[in-house]
């Protein structure tokens, strides 16, 4: 899959068929979910950061969750992926029971997740930080780690992978470079990319587009619609409207830690409740990554 | 001025019994705070561990010496993990404070007056070195390195201690090079990063704290056969903080950093000591008494490390072989 | 930088400071003198150290000659005159042991080495010999009273080291030392610059207070200097707060050696302030030393309550250590805010160093012997809560003294208890006493 970076139309899409079922309403159910999140609430003190009723996303789609800042999108992601701790609530991925389950573990079960500040490691080389994304390494099992015939093949087959899936990210020339030497927007791409290292089924990104070079949005774009077609699924935080509306075929939106509106974008947009939401915090300029 | 006698003396430290304990206690630091960025302060205990490993089991249960070398494996891993398992889901400050207190609670169990059939008290344990003496060639034969007289005794520790730092050295360079120690480096850089990609973090934490715990009992091994003591003195808390700054001198993170460390380490110090024993003493130039006397010259070379020690981390805190770029201690 | 007064100040008090260190009065050519020093620590006394008079010691040298004898004066030492430098042994004659105390498990005799210019000390701590006069029960109020006592001196010192590590992130290494020196700085300046005359009473008391002083301002000095010189500069080039906290280990190696160094290996003890007798008030005692610094403790501690909850400068340091850049934004100068904590930790530390010297002896260790209970202290606490460092402090303070209560077969481990009651409490309640459970994310 070659991506141009010159704009295009977007490529007319027939909407899938299961979004024409499924009212648009917070909490609705889907007829193929891969997560379904139950009454999960998180408070800091006083304040309720995140208060989900109920949460459905369907397999093989890519759902956007919109919402003002301190809406608690980052809470949720960091509480589905164990990063922090519900005082209630149960979830399951993909039918297993997720609550309470170690981060590292949500992630061997195929909930990989990026990070809003980019946690790309600055002192290890580009190739490397994809290197450590591959699963099931041999060599990385202390017994087997100091001798080097029983991962070598393993690791030039994981760095073949790499070395594709950067080339995809345009980042390919910057093999060697230590990641601290990269841009803000190039170590957004490198998450990513570091992220499908580990071939996970769903793939949970936060604000992947902010600081991205305009001209790399749109082979941006590209690529997670193929993920989509790899059968994959992508649940997104974003902020930029023309992306979620590009490329999303279902959109979540919290407020206050509630989820105040769902359905195709074309509906979102026009929905009153969203309106009030956004009207009511400032508007979020993309002020980009700090490098 | 005697300087033949200076250098080689300095000479000899820096190759010698000293020079090597130390480098392995840097060694198991380097894997702790090199690689995985655990702040380890108790390195000191570990040491101890392994010393006293070795001399309790040959004076009190009679086993022979070569046989307490596995034992110390054993007795450094079930430390590392009584200190691991609770400590290591804390954070990084807590486990400095908790690994300084484990250390320290070692030592004055091993110098308390009521165990002192166990332990030696604070004479410590003075006469186990037997099957070592019995086991080597030669070991009353005198040589000389240069001005510097040792025996044959000396020599053979020499050999085992560096070989014991050349086997570790292999095996940390293999480890580092590998998929597992890239693990290592991206936990100390940032462990949720390395979470999110399905890396079990806390069990290549713990397995980090064993195997450079097992490493630094190795130094206590060799002090205390070099030395033929077991001391709680040897292994109070400032035996960490010289290990650190060896490790700074040397580069944290890189496989000979250490070594190299500890070799520049005591010939530094030992020179310092000669020196100054030198200009404070009957014979020759004396330096004005009220600058320095012959009472107070020793502590001036730990004046030297510690003063060393800030001058490195704020001005070349990659040490001699360590990478800016990587530059192993924090940006946070 | 402009030169002000207050710098040309801080000049002249690091010049007298080092030339105190260096006025130490050189040993007489002829006297070498063996310092035996005969103290009761018998529990049933219900207070520390309380000197012995009238006990007859011998020293006798390597060869088994007997070359000198003397018998504990009022304050309990006796000086014995030995002819030169080298390794005697002290035996106390027990027959001149006051009733009901006895050699103790160190047994009658030591082993001491002396050098010709420092002389040697022999302390000997009598025990009890005959039963119990006081039920383990009875000694209680004055164990905890000891406990409050010496927590409120690590109190003292662990509050400074908590604010440190509120407002910066730092872990001060060189506290101890900063402890360290206020006592050395305070002997020194104590035994060689005398303002006021006398040896007793209200002109001692006032030349110990002198001396305290010059000890509490170059601890600031020091302080202030390593903030100015070292800290700041290292924050400007954001270096990691491991990377500082490896430089204090630097400086504090350093500190201790140069001390070390300047000050001799030995420790020395405040003369006048030595063996006191006790005031006793019901089941506590304490001696007069102990009570004023009781109440210096508690006022200081109060003081800096005080100041944290009502003064503005007070809250601007709650400000910073809770939020560094939060606080600059809203027009606190956290540079100044910084300077004033280091100050104020390093006359706390320097105040605490004569405070524990007094207590027991000035030794160039004195400091580092305590860092490890001070950082249990404000872990205990809860990090970065500087009441937390008081509690911590006290409860500390408290696990050390019962210790001894509840075990007097093990009291050299009392450290011990209160180091693995700081890492179970961890294990249970990893935010301290006093702190909040952190938000991830």
């Amino acid at each position: 899959m070659s991506a141009e970076p010159t704009s295009h139309e977007p490529a007319p899409r027939t909407p899938d068929a299961w979004i024409a079922q499924v009212p648009c309403e917070p909490g609705a159910s889907k007829p193929d979910p891969i997560l379904t999140a139950t009454g999960v609430r998180r408070s800091f003190g006083g304040l309720t950061a995140v208060d989900v009723e109920h949460l459905e996303v369907q397999r093989n789609t890519i759902t956007a969750l919109i919402g003002p800042n301190g809406a608690g999108k980052t809470t949720f992601f960091n509480l589905l992926t164990g990063f922090d701790e519900v005082n209630e609530g149960a979830w399951s991925f993909d039918g297993t029971p997720m609550r309470d389950i170690a981060p590292h573990r949500t992630a061997k079960l195929g909930m990989v997740r990026t990070f809003q500040l980019t946690k790309s490691l600055t002192r290890l080389s580009v190739i490397e930080n994809m290197r450590l994304g591959a699963s099931r390494q041999k060599g990385e099992r202390f017994w087997a780690a100091p001798f080097k015939p029983l991962w070598k093949a393993e690791e030039a087959a994981n760095t073949a992978r790499a070395e594709a899936l950067l080339e995809r990210f345009k980042l390919g020339h910057m093999r060697d470079e230590y990641a601290g030497s990269l841009s803000g927007g190039q170590r957004k791409l490198l998450e990513m990319a570091r992220a499908l290292m580990v071939e996970p089924s769903m793939i949970m990104l936060d604000e992947p587009m902010a600081g991205v070079n305009p001209a790399l949005k749109q082979s941006l774009l590209d690529h997670i619609r193929s993920l989509k077609d790899e059968g994959r699924t992508v649940l997104f935080v974003e902020h930029d409207m023309d992306m979620v509306h590009e490329i999303s075929d279902w959109v979540i939106v919290m407020a206050e830690g509630r989820i105040i509106a769902e359905g195709p974008p074309h509906v979102i947009g026009a929905n009153q409740a969203v309106i009030d939401a956004y009207l009511g915090a400032h508007q979020n300029t993309d002020i980009g990554m700090s490098s | 001025m005697n300087w033949s006698l200076i250098f080689s003396n300095a000479i000899y430290a820096a190759i010698g019994v000293q020079a090597i304990g130390f480098a392995l206690a840097a060694m198991g630091l380097n894997i702790h705070f090199g690689y995985t960025g655990l702040l380890n302060f108790g390195q000191a205990g570990f040491l101890l561990i392994g010393a006293y490993s070795v001399a309790i089991p040959v004076t009190v249960w009679g086993w022979n010496l070569f046989v307490c070398l596995p034992f110390v494996v054993i007795t450094a891993s079930l430390f590392a993990l009584l200190l691991g398992i609770p400590t290591l889901k804390l954070r990084s400050d807590y486990l400095a404070i908790v690994t300084i207190a484990a250390a320290e609670i070692l030592r004055l169990l091993v110098s308390t007056p009521k165990w002192t059939s166990w332990s030696g008290g604070t004479d410590g344990i003075n006469s186990f070195t037997d099957d070592f003496r019995n086991a080597v060639p030669n070991p009353s034969a005198q040589y000389k390195l240069w001005k510097q007289p040792f025996t044959g005794y000396d020599l053979w520790v020499m050999i085992f201690g560096w070989t014991l730092v050349a086997l570790f050295a292999l095996l940390t360079w293999a480890l580092i090079r590998s998929p597992w120690g890239r693990v290592l480096r991206s936990i100390r850089e940032d462990e949720d990063a390395a979470r999110s990609l399905g890396k079990n973090v806390f069990s290549y934490k713990m397995i980090s704290l064993v195997l450079g715990g097992v490493i630094g009992a190795f130094g206590g091994v060799v002090l205390a056969i070099g030395n033929q003591t077991a001391n709680p003195i040897t292994f109070r808390t400032e035996l960490t903080f010289f290990a650190y700054a060896i490790l700074v001198l040397g580069g944290v993170g890189k496989v000979k950093g250490p070594i190299i460390g500890a070799m520049i380490f005591w010939f530094v110090i030992s020179f310092s000591q000669e020196f100054l024993k030198n200009i404070t003493d009957e014979i020759g130039w004396r330096a004005p008494e009220w600058l320095i006397t012959a009472n107070n010259f020793p502590f001036v070379r730990f004046m030297i490390v510690g003063g060393g020690l800030a001058l490195l981390v704020v001005f070349r805190p990659q040490g001699i072989f360590g990478n800016r770029k990587e530059q192993a201690f924090d940006v946070r | 930088m402009t030169i002000r007064i207050r710098h040309l100040l801080a000049l002249v008090l690091a010049f007298v400071a080092l030339a105190a260190t260096l006025w130490v009065p050189a040993a007489h050519a002829d006297d070498i003198i063996l310092k035996v020093r005969v103290q009761n620590t018998a529990e049933e006394t219900g207070a520390k150290k309380q000197p012995v008079e009238g006990v007859a010691v011998v020293a006798v040298d390597s060869a088994g000659n007997e070359v000198a004898t003397g018998v504990t004066d009022a304050t309990g030492v006796a000086e014995l005159v030995v002819p030169a430098g080298g390794d005697y042994t002290v035996t106390l004659d027990e027959s001149t042991l006051p009733e009901g105390l006895s050699a103790g498990d160190a047994g009658p005799s030591r082993t001491v080495t002396v050098t010709e210019g420092l002389g040697g000390n022999a302390n000997f701590n009598l025990g009890s010999s005959g039963p119990e006069a006081e039920s383990r029960l009875d000694r209680l109020p004055q164990t905890l009273f000891n406990g409050i006592r010496f927590g409120l001196v690590i109190a003292i010192m662990s509050v400074g080291l908590s604010l440190i590590y509120a407002t910066t992130g730092l872990s001060n290494f060189a506290h101890a030392e900063t402890v360290t020196l206020g006592a050395v700085v305070a002997w020194t300046v104590g035994t060689n610059i005398r303002i006021f005359g006398g040896t007793t009473g209200f002109s001692a008391f006032m030349q110990l207070a002198f001396a305290t002083v010059c000890g509490v301002l170059v601890s600031m000095l020091f302080a202030g200097l390593l903030e100015t010189r070292v800290w700041r500069p290292m924050r400007r080039r954001r270096i990691g707060l491991t990377s500082m906290m490896i430089v204090s280990i630097g400086i504090a190696i350093f500190m201790r050696y140069l001390i070390q160094f300047r000050f001799g290996a030995q420790p020395k003890s405040f003369p006048q302030f030595a063996s006191q007798e006790n005031w006793n008030i019901g089941p506590f005692g304490a001696t007069p030393r102990d009570t004023i610094g009781m109440l210096v403790s508690i006022s200081c501690i109060g003081g800096v309550a005080y100041m944290l909850m009502k003064t503005r400068t007070g809250k601007a340091i709650r400000a910073v250590s809770d939020n560094p850049d939060l606080s600059s934004s809203t027009g606190i100068n956290t540079d100044r805010i910084i300077l004033f904590v280091w100050l104020l930790g390093g006359a706390l530390a320097g105040l605490s160093g004569v405070l524990f010297g007094l207590d027991e002896q000035v030794q160039w260790n004195m400091g580092s012997r305590l860092l490890l209970l001070m950082f249990a202290a404000i872990t205990l606490g809860g990090l970065g809560r500087p009441f937390g460092a008081l509690v911590g402090s006290l409860v500390i303070g408290l696990a050390v003294q019962l210790w001894a209560w509840l075990f007097p077969d093990y009291t050299d481990l009392k450290t011990v208890g209160a180091l693995a009651g700081l890492i179970i409490i961890l294990l249970v309640r990893p935010q301290g006493i006093l702190g909040s459970k952190e938000r991830i994310g």
